[in-house]
């Protein structure tokens, strides 16, 4: 499992100069408007495209077939992958936290809370994509993420034009108190189910 | 229970031809043997192993085992389990006997040759004293 | 005996292919060579071996457990290379290192980078530089790297120049000195197994056809070129393959069963093979 991760890090080092040099920016506006929210949301967002960057370069290199002559197995295969996106994301979250704390101005609560928000919605993310990809690769779980991500909005659109206004701040409220419930929840169904795509799979 | 030397392995020299008619495990067999009979090799001397002659003939284990046990079971060699294969004790009768098969076998292919273009016992007799002599 | 490698019955259906009754039994300490035309079910019986690819029926034993059974703990034993290499291509092989010794228990990090020097291989150059015969040779470096007791080649020589292809078949002789280790080869260079393996098995549309020691393959059978006429008297039992062309015939036979005296040539392992396929579609 190590090494696995290891490997992923080790491809994604000469990837991820770009998304490094994007940060430094939010990095700078953050401390501009003193406020990190913008750098928080990037941040988690490149930490759940990096885990799907680092699948689509085992893909292109036929990786999963060599492993498997390997003493690894198909679930470490899986799970070293939600590994991965869990140190990503939980980096971020400190990362993003951290910086609240010590460099920005407001309540730390509400950045603590905007952040775990923020860190939930990744790791469902993740799960919800993840699946998608172990069935049908890289290409088509990047279409799909796009229609997710696009979802929600088109959802609010709809919902306007039929004269719907959103749930109210009640509902909201119990939301975001079952999150991290949820998210739990998801990652887990999200990892069974990935398992057992792949113990059928055929290489 | 007879000592052998456990010392280095012998230098051998043993050449093997792909395109002889005959079976490569047959040339090492009497490539060894000859050098057993000949003195080359002497009683106790340890033989390269089985392995590691395939490997330096470049053949296949199979055909190095087989003549080995070719040359064990003749009384040429013995193989110890976990220790590897010896020149066994010399045994002139054996040896003797060997060879003497051996003729008996040159005699027969003459004579067989012999009847085939219509030679008579008494001309092949006169021609054996020749050469016999001739040496 | 104890096999390192056993194969019973083994059967694999897709649309439009069919592994079918395969029983394939490799001693500990042999050399097997696994030949057969492109096509012909090599890849998908070792990836079977390999549990890459699931079995309809039959058994797969490795080291005398079933291949299904921890595999984890069989996988440290077995080297495998495989005709596409799969390595991460921005790597370099200090890279690969790092990665290979969290993996294998028994990673020998020294061991490894010996054979890569044996090799010539840049250990700074990422994979992506390297030519298909150092990609070849890194495989064969990493599956020499841990404690294997069994090397399973798919086609491991091709595509690599002669002088290349010698310094890994002594690699090979090299391994098998210790008679705990076992090699499965497959290849369709035929004139390479002949050299090095005790035993050949070959495959052609999915069956088994022969598998026997080298020795008696080469002893037994021989090349018969005659003419049509003579060739009517030859008892038919002990043909197993013809040739014809407008001068006479070409009969692969059992050479030691032969009366009479004909010209009998020596068969190559090559030529026993194209005999038998074309008895096949005779």
């Amino acid at each position: 499992m190590k090494g696995l991760i290891i490997k992923d890090f080790l491809n994604l080092k000469k990837h991820s100069k770009y998304y490094i040099i994007l940060m430094i920016f939010y990095f700078i506006l953050g401390i501009a408007n003193e406020d990190f929210i913008m750098f928080g949301s990037m941040i988690i967002v490149f930490s759940a495209i990096l885990p799907i960057t680092a699948i689509s370069y085992d893909e292109k290199n036929n990786w999963d077939s060599y492993a498997l002559t390997m003493p690894i197995s198909r679930k470490d295969l899986i799970v070293s992958r939600y590994i991965l996106g869990i140190i990503l994301l939980i980096s971020s979250f400190f990362i993003t936290v951290l910086l609240n704390v010590v460099l920005g101005s407001g309540s730390y609560r509400e950045s603590i809370l905007a952040s775990s928000a923020i860190l939930a919605v990744g790791i469902i993310l993740m799960s919800v994509i993840f699946p998608v990809i172990f069935k049908y690769g890289v290409e088509k779980g990047r279409n799909f993420m796009l229609l997710i991500v696009l979802a929600p909005t088109g959802a609010a659109m709809l919902l306007s034009k039929f004269g719907l206004t959103l749930p109210d701040k009640e509902v909201g409220k119990i939301l975001l108190y079952s999150l991290p419930l949820i998210t739990v929840a998801v990652f887990t169904v999200s990892i069974l189910i990935s398992v057992s795509i792949y113990k059928k799979k055929e290489f | 229970m007879d000592i052998y030397n456990i010392t280095m392995v012998v230098e051998m020299k043993i050449i093997i031809s792909n395109s002889s008619g005959q079976p490569i495990y047959e040339q090492i067999v009497s490539q060894i043997k000859s050098m057993i009979i000949s003195g080359e090799l002497n009683e106790g001397d340890l033989l390269p192993s089985m392995r590691l002659l395939a490997k330096e003939l470049r053949i296949s284990v199979i055909t190095t085992k087989r003549a080995y046990e070719e040359l064990e079971k003749e009384g040429f060699i013995v193989s110890v389990t976990g220790k590897g294969s010896y020149v066994a004790s010399k045994n002139i009768e054996l040896i003797r006997e060997q060879q003497l098969k051996e003729i008996e076998n040159h005699m027969q292919s003459m004579s067989e040759l012999a009847s085939s273009c219509g030679i008579e016992l008494d001309e092949l007799i006169e021609m054996m004293t020749l050469i016999y002599k001739g040496e | 005996m104890e096999y390192a490698l056993k194969l019973e019955n083994v059967t694999k259906e897709y649309k439009d292919f069919k592994l079918e009754h395969v029983n394939i039994n490799l001693p500990k300490g042999a050399i097997m060579g696994f030949i057969g035309e492109n096509g012909a079910g090599k890849s998908t019986t070792i990836k079977l071996i390999m549990d890459l690819i699931s079995r309809d029926e039959g058994t797969i034993t490795i080291f005398g457990k079933d291949n299904r059974d921890d595999m984890k703990s069989i996988k440290e034993k077995i080297g495998v290379v495989m005709d596409e290499s799969a390595f991460p291509e921005n790597l370099n092989a200090v890279e690969f290192n790092s990665i290979m010794k969290r993996i294998y228990k028994t990673w020998g990090e020294n061991k490894f980078y010996e054979l890569l020097g044996k090799f010539s291989i840049n250990r700074n150059k990422p994979v992506k530089k390297y030519s298909r015969g150092m990609r070849m040779k890194l495989s064969i470096a990493a599956a020499l790297s841990h404690n294997s007791e069994l090397l399973i080649m798919d086609e491991a020589t091709s595509g690599l120049d002669p002088i290349v292809r010698e310094e890994i078949l002594d690699i090979f002789m090299d391994f098998i000195q210790d008679e705990n280790h076992s090699i499965f080869l497959s290849s369709h260079i035929i004139s390479d197994l002949e050299k090095i393996c005790d035993y050949i098995t070959f495959i052609h549309g999915g069956k088994i056809i022969f598998s026997e020691t080298k020795d008696d393959l080469l002893d037994n059978y021989g090349i018969l070129k005659c003419s049509e006429e003579e060739f009517k008297k030859i008892d038919s039992q002990i043909v197993k393959g013809i040739r014809r062309n407008k001068f006479g015939i070409e009969a692969l036979i059992l050479k030691n069963e032969i009366k009479g005296s004909y010209v009998v040539d020596k068969a190559s392992i090559e030529d026993i093979m194209i005999f038998h396929i074309k008895e096949q579609v005779q």
